[in-house]
């Protein structure tokens, strides 16, 4: 994953356009695109956005939101249990997911557009 | 339960079937069901217990719908799932209440590493 991941950051380029197909040949990515999610961001446990496939401003926007978000539920369920901790969380809406994953490394969000079933 | 634009009426007998109907489900710790404003209506837990969930997790599905909200489209919040180590803790507005579940599914995953 640490290679395909320096593979990506070679080939990464500024316009938005090349900056998806940058992550065409990343199977950390296309792991997650396998089950619709497309957006993905790597942030370090501050809440910096290390890696993003998505735009800039959206990256920015999302990572301070979920940010304090995340130490949020993890200060709740420290109150309900000093032993406990957060490791994931998951946001779901009518039309999307958002699944925050937490630990000491890293912050991965995912967010995955859902299919509307015919009803 | 179908999904409309209207609040639909939530009466008692709606809340006790949807709390007898979540305990029987397998894994389920503990249901807190509370209403508009963050009261327990409906529990299995301690008085002590339910409050102090109730209050701590809508505080956290309000923010958590703030953030939806914000987001483009604004979304309504359908379900919140906070998984730990030794829970996950689900909670779901649905209308006029909110149904607050404790469930027990142990995270292996961080145990992994060390065995090897």
């Amino acid at each position: 994953m640490a290679e395909s991941r320096r593979v990506s950051q070679k080939s990464r380029s500024s316009t938005p356009s090349a900056q998806h197909q940058a992550y065409d040949g990343d199977a950390f990515v296309q792991h997650f695109e396998k089950r619709g999610a497309r957006e993905i961001i790597i942030m370090d446990p501050v809440g910096k956005p290390i890696r993003s496939t998505v735009s800039q401003r959206r990256t920015y926007n999302y990572a301070s939101l979920l940010k304090p978000l995340a130490t949020m539920a993890r200060n709740v369920v420290r109150d309900l249990d000093p032993a406990n901790d957060v490791t994931f969380m998951r946001l779901r809406s009518e039309t999307h997911e958002v699944h925050v994953s937490l630990n000491t490394e890293f912050i991965v969000v995912v967010i995955q557009k859902l299919k509307r079933k015919a009803k | 339960m179908q999904a409309a634009e209207v609040e639909p009426k939530r009466t008692q007998r709606y809340v006790d079937e949807a709390y007898r109907l979540v305990l029987e489900k397998p894994g389920v710790e503990e249901v807190l069901i509370m209403n508009r404003s963050g009261v327990p209506v409906k529990t299995s837990m301690a008085r002590q217990d339910a409050l102090q969930h109730a209050c701590l997790y809508d505080n956290l599905r309000e923010k958590t719908q703030a953030f939806l909200q914000r987001m483009e489209p604004p979304q309504n919040l359908c379900m919140l799932r906070v998984r730990t180590r030794m829970h996950e803790v689900i909670i779901t507005p649905d209308g006029k209440i909110t149904i607050l579940v404790v469930q027990n599914a142990p995270d292996t995953y961080l145990h992994s590493p060390q065995d090897k």
